[in-house]
């Protein structure tokens, strides 16, 4: 069972609160919200599409850290594990999307789709124009053989809003960033991997909210067993062609070190070395997993329409 | 009890406010077996603030109390709940739309245009284990009583006992929806917790009317 210091019911609204009054050079609310769940990033330049990530609270720095530059423009939270209200991420694309449109980004949990969806459908009543853009990329969230569409979302929003954050700064539309988008959504494959010490065994496709694991190998504790599994799983998924590059990113979770973060990255790399090119690593704490000792991996395949957009020499930092 | 106004429409949904606030307990210790616990407490905070609302305005229809009731549950709660549940409450507004009071023709037309709301936004069918096992069987009930002439009041106790029926098959289904799918065969024996809910909106609203007559 979580436990808070804080009341719960205010919790994602006391902290956007809080992170607007500590950094008021970088962040706003929003009067109109609702829930008081929104934080929008100051400055943000005129004339260009809006990337709004939404997604539950109690996850941070999903996704209210996810507010920069280089990712998104507005931070739409829920309360603790639920999806934000449609009403919150309407009045969200109607204060800074009105000029060149928003992309609703979240990762593809009913909640999410329901309340992006029937924001969407708001906006749209009022001549405001909206794209929805689930992030599908939790390769074990669905039976093997299930339409990607219906998987849900993990690390990978990342990519998507780095990508997203590139095409707006280039000046695209929001269709040509959406049809952008919605290509790398199609390349991204990602998984939970956690460290079972008692049965000594690695877990895949454990869910954010402690669904169970749905593949266990008793026998692969070690660091490299566990790299080369989660190397070989994203990549049959992904199936990479002749000339693509990977990009990896490893999210620790809640009990684990940062050292082992970095040792178990350094795996994947020298396991990949031999097999495909790799363009990029990124290592940090994205989001949230309570008491769990693993990591979140996620994969990009970066091919020739994505490359345009692909910024190799810039991690994905918060 | 022929029609019901909107004032006695009014006081059954405070009703229905304060059954879901106590159940709170309850549907999250269903929703953390098989769900991410949040459902219980989406409730709550969503039909507090909906009786926070009844309890101080005044609304001249049932038209615009049940419209105002559905996106007050929208705005407010979030998660898979809110838009769920505050669909229920305006997808069938059509059916009601100028009436002053609502006869059990109007009432069963209101929530059949719900059910089939949910249906088309939640894209969910009987069987894929959601509220909508729950909610279907009380909106075919209340068909059935229109076609039988019941009375108001019996008409919901009838619905009230679909519900639960529609709720109690959950139990034997596998999850397809949301995030207790991922919990798969280990589903099988719990109820749905949006069923559940279901079953206490009606049987809140049985028990409103039949105090009533």
């Amino acid at each position: 069972m979580d436990q808070y210091l804080t009341k719960t019911d205010t919790l994602t609204r006391d902290c956007i609160d809080s992170l607007a009054a500590l950094y008021p050079q970088k962040y706003r609310t929003l009067n109109t919200s609702h829930n008081g769940g929104v934080l929008i990033r100051r400055n943000l330049p005129e004339h260009k599409v809006r990337l709004i990530v939404s997604s539950g609270g109690g996850c941070y720095p999903l996704s209210a850290g996810y507010l920069s530059k280089e990712l998104a423009d507005a931070s739409v939270n829920g309360n603790i594990r639920s999806a934000p209200s449609a009403y919150d991420i309407y009045e969200t694309a109607k204060a800074i999307g009105r000029d060149k449109g928003s992309i609703l980004i979240y990762n593809n949990f009913m909640g999410d789709y329901l309340n992006n969806d029937l924001a969407c459908e708001l906006l749209h009543l009022e001549n405001i124009e909206s794209r929805l853009c689930p992030c599908t990329d939790d390769c074990l969230s669905v039976p093997a053989g299930t339409p990607r569409h219906e998987r849900t979302g993990l690390t990978g929003l990342l990519y998507l809003l780095k990508i997203g954050s590139v095409c707006v700064r280039k000046g695209l539309t929001l269709d040509e960033t959406h049809r952008i988008l919605l290509h790398a959504n199609d390349r991204i494959s990602s998984v939970t991997i956690t460290f079972d010490f008692h049965q000594h065994a690695i877990c895949l496709g454990n869910g954010f909210s402690g669904e169970p694991p749905v593949l266990t190998y008793p026998d692969r504790f070690h660091m490299s067993q566990a790299a080369s599994t989660v190397y070989d799983l994203l990549t049959s998924d992904l199936l990479p062609q002749s000339g693509n590059k990977l990009s990896i990113l490893v999210s620790r979770l809640e009990q684990t070190r940062c050292e082992e973060a970095y040792i178990f990255t350094n795996e994947i790399r020298k396991y990949a070395s031999h097999l495909h090119q790799i363009t990029d690593i990124n290592i940090d704490y994205y989001t949230y997993l309570l008491n769990t000792h693993g990591f979140f991996v996620s994969m990009l395949c970066v091919d020739d329409i994505l490359q345009p957009f692909w910024i190799e020499d810039s991690p994905i930092t918060l | 009890m022929h029609d019901i106004t909107t004032a006695q429409l009014k006081s059954a949904l405070l009703h229905v406010c304060d059954s879901i606030i106590q159940a709170e307990p309850m549907l999250t210790e269903l929703d953390t077996v098989i769900g991410d616990g949040d459902h219980g407490i989406g409730m709550r905070i969503g039909f507090t603030a909906l009786h926070k609302q009844l309890s101080v305005m005044t609304y001249e229809s049932p038209y615009h109390l049940l419209h105002e009731a559905g996106m007050t549950l929208i705005r407010v709660m979030g998660g898979t709940s809110g838009v769920i549940f505050g669909t229920l409450f305006i997808g069938g507004l059509s059916a009601i739309e100028s009436k002053e009071s609502l006869t059990l023709a109007d009432f069963s037309a209101y929530i059949s245009g719900g059910t089939e709301a949910i249906q088309k936004r939640g894209r969910v069918n009987r069987g894929d284990k959601t509220m909508y096992d729950a909610l279907i069987e009380a909106s075919e009930s209340l068909k059935h009583s229109v076609v039988e002439h019941l009375s108001f009041e019996s008409a919901l106790n009838e619905a009230a006992k679909a519900s639960v029926c529609g709720m109690e098959n959950t139990k034997a289904m596998i999850s397809r929806m949301g995030r207790s799918k991922n919990f798969r065969e280990k589903t099988i024996g719990h109820p749905d917790t949006g069923a559940v809910s279901v079953t206490i909106i009606f049987k809140a609203l049985a028990e409103s009317f039949t105090a009533e007559a």
